[in-house]
Order: structure tokens, then sequence, then C-alpha cells
């Protein structure tokens, strides 16, 4: 089934590249497509990241794209997203009490002797949250205040443990990371989107998203990902949302930042790639990249230059 | 503590089942069909069990009850409205650059608008719950070949 798909889809494709003017005859069966059908990811080990290959399958060129005086640069926005829900507001959490009991006073009876097996478990804990619940009810149906005193009587001490041994035990929201501030951690904030900055040995706007040039024969997404690699190791599961760029910033370059001499760049423009980690961690080189830091859109404010933060946040979640 | 499926009225659906001449729905009736008369107590439960009494609010607490229900309206609209204002933010910036990138490389913006053909939805993608897992984060160390 999978393989008449891939079949019908190699046609159109083959159909398509004959009417794209190529500048650059690619040859038709080395395009092969790449089969990203679950099955297919299922024996997938090695992390393998969704940048497209396309354009650099033949031709490759460590050569710096530069279009009229401006360096292209590709940066990444990797964002490690929320992994719990976030917390209630004191309005909300109020409000949802409210209507529990609301619902509680009004719904209709409900006959525990023929939901509850006489004398078993269930029935028990039962009893149990019911005697709770009318203790806590500020204003407790009348039937609910006359069983409770009844229903108290009836537990016994064993009762008592048996409900306490069925407990769950949930994991803590704050976690370890959130406590000790580690900004390198990804465990903290777990309620809130996390953005990778990373510190570049220079004092001046040494914070910034990772980034760098566009090679000659590469898209955007190959390179933001190239340099992902380059700068923080490819201890990483990533994946791009795409291949549009997400948002732009453009400057001027400083004259001692001249990296090709003879066509000499005076500007540089910036594409932000957005993508997602799933899973493993940031491992400096040392020799772009000196520092990082997992910062929300908030505290990125602290790390990040004034300019640089009013131009990008936009981008960024504010949850 | 009384039993709260004291039969009132015939419902319609009792009237139905009576007219089809099923057995063991006269008053007070039960059925040897099944030889169980659970069946009735369940027929009694889903048919015959009392509906939810009115809600009865005095003027001041229908005026709290109201008042509570247009603040949640109001304050959950606004959530949204700050959810919708800031995808409207990023869909400007997303615009601005696809511009931008276009004015810049053709090449490029041509590679940036063609979409991938086979792309999945990638599985990591985590559901969020109300507490974390056990293990909240995969380090991942060197292990890999």
């Amino acid at each position: 089934m999978l393989s008449i798909i891939r079949r019908q889809g190699l046609r159109a494709t083959m159909g398509s590249l004959s009417q794209v003017a190529t500048r650059t005859a690619l040859p038709a069966p080395r395009l092969a497509m790449a089969a990203r059908s679950y099955a297919a990811a299922a024996n997938a080990s090695p992390i393998k990241s969704n940048i497209s290959t396309t354009s650099s399958s033949l031709v490759s060129s460590t050569k710096d794209l530069v279009i009229n005086g401006n360096r292209i640069i590709a940066g990444a926005v990797l964002s490690r997203q929320p992994l719990i829900l976030r917390d209630l507001t004191p309005f909300e959490q109020e409000y949802f009490t409210y209507q529990k009991n609301l619902e509680r006073g009004n719904a209709a009876p409900f006959g525990a002797e023929f939901y509850f097996k006489k004398g078993s478990v269930a029935e028990r804990r039962w009893k149990q949250q019911e005697a709770e619940r009318s203790g806590n009810a500020t204003s407790a149906s009348s039937r609910g205040k006359e069983a409770s005193s009844q229903m108290e009587d009836e537990l016994s001490e064993e009762d008592r443990v048996a409900a306490l041994e069925s407990k769950i035990a949930f994991n803590d929201r704050v976690t370890e990371a959130d406590r000790k501030n580690d900004v390198r951690s990804l465990e903290r904030s777990l309620a809130r989107t996390l953005y990778l900055i990373v510190k570049k040995p220079r004092d001046q706007h040494s914070w910034q998203f990772p980034q760098g040039g566009v090679h000659v024969c590469e898209n955007l997404q190959e390179a933001a990902g190239r340099e992902l690699q380059e700068e923080c190791g490819s201890n990483m599961d990533l994946w791009f949302v795409g291949r549009v760029p997400i948002g732009h910033y453009n400057y001027k370059l400083p004259n001692a930042v001249k990296t090709d001499s003879t066509s000499a760049p005076t500007g540089a423009k910036v594409f932000f790639m957005k993508a997602h980690i799933f899973s493993g961690q940031v491992k400096v080189d040392n020799k772009e990249i000196v520092d990082f830091a997992w910062v929300t859109k908030q505290e990125m404010k602290d790390y990040v230059a004034p300019e640089y933060y009013e131009a990008v946040k936009d981008m960024l979640s504010d949850f | 503590m009384s039993s709260p499926f004291i039969r009132s009225a015939v419902t319609a659906k009792t009237a139905l089942m009576r007219a089809a001449g099923r057995p063991g729905m006269k008053k007070g009736g039960s059925t040897s069909l099944n030889g169980d008369a659970r069946n009735d107590l369940i027929k009694k439960v889903l048919f015959d069990a009392p509906a939810r009494p009115p809600v009865r609010l005095s003027s001041e607490d229908m005026a709290r009850h109201e008042t509570i229900e247009r603040a949640w309206k109001l304050v959950r609209q606004q959530h949204k409205q700050e959810q919708a204002a800031g995808l409207a933010r990023k869909f400007e910036m997303m615009r601005k650059a696809n511009a931008e990138l276009e004015a810049t490389s053709p090449l490029l913006f041509k590679h940036s608008q063609t979409k991938e053909r086979n792309a999945v939805f990638p599985r990591q993608l985590r559901t969020l719950t109300d507490t974390p897992p056990k293990q909240i984060w995969n380090y991942r160390e060197a292990t890999k070949a």
C-alpha cells in the first residue's frame, strides 16, 4: 500500500521537476523521496531530525552566501515546549470549586445502595468521602448532615488505613531545577516554553539565538540545522517546524567582524527558523559558544541586548 | 435514608413498554422471565428515577450567581483575546520575514515555500499533563554511535 503511494508520489515529483526551471540539472533518480512514514520512523534509531536534504544532496559548498553586501544568516529559535498544564489563577480555582459545590448541591439523588455492593471496599471509600465532604461543605444539604454522623460511627480504624494505602502519589510540579534556579536545566519551569540562547565570547551583545552563515548551496532549514549541530553538539533530538522562517533581523556588521575580505559584506540579515527539542542537551564547543541557557520569554530580557529583544520578542510564546 | 426511587407518575417509557406487553410492567410486579429481580431494579433505576429537582435560588443568590458567571466569561474572553493577539504578532513577524526573504533571494524563498511532501507530525510531541513523569527529561548522554 505504502509502495503504491510512494510510486505515485515519485511520478508526481518527476513531473513537477521537469517543469521547474533547473539552473543546476538534478538527475531525477538520485532525488529519492524520503519515506517519512510512521513505520519507517519506528525502525530508525539514532537522532535524526527532519531537516531537508534535497538541495544539498549533490552540490555542497562552504562558501558563505552574500547578497548585495549582506551576509545571509540562519538563526534557530529552539524551544522546549511546556510539559505540564499551567497553574490555575486564584479566580479560576475559586470558580471551579464554586461550580463543583453547585453541581453537587443540585444533583439528582444518588442511590449509593444500588451502585455499591454492601460491605465492599468501594462502598467504604464512598462513605468516607461523603463524611469528608459533609464536614467541609459550608452549606451542606440536610441529608448530608444527618448521614455524616451515622457514617463516622460506621468507619473503623482499618477502613481509614485501607483508604490511605490506596492513595496515589503524584510527582511535584515544582522541580529541583526550579528551586536551584538552574538556567541550563531543561526541567525548569515545566509549565512554560523555554528558548535556547547561547553566549558568544565577547562583551557586547554576547547572548543571542544560535545562528550562522548560510552556505551557497543550502536552504535556510539546512543551514540552521548545521549551525546548531556545530555550535551546540549533536546530542539533541530536534524537529524543525517547516521550512518557513518565523522572523528576521537586519543589522550592520561592525568593521572588525568581516569574514570575507574580497566581497566585504557590510550588513547581515538573520532569518530565524523554528524548531523543537524533544530530548538531549546542548554541548558547547567553546569556540563560537561558551555558555548556554534555557529561558522563558520574560527572562530573556535579562540576558539579551534590548534592541535584539525588541526585534525578536514577538516570535516567542507568552506561556 | 429514604429511597430516591419512589415511583411518581408513569413515564412515557414505562407506558410504551406496558403497551408492548412486556412482562412485569404492572405496578408492583416482578418478572420471573429471567428469574432475576435485579433486572427490575436496573429498569427502575434507568426509567423510574425522578428527574433532577429544579434549582431554586433567591433573588440575591441569583444576582450573585449571575455576577460570578459574567466575571468568568469576561476573564475567559480576555484570555482568548490575549492568545489571539499573541498569534497575530507571531504571524506578522512571519509575514515580514517572508517578504524580506522574497526580496532578498528568490531561490531561498522558493525553497522555503516548498512544503515537505511526506511530512508527519512528530510522535515525541508530549501531551500536557497535570504533573510531570518520573523521568522528566531524557538527557541522552553520548552512548550513541
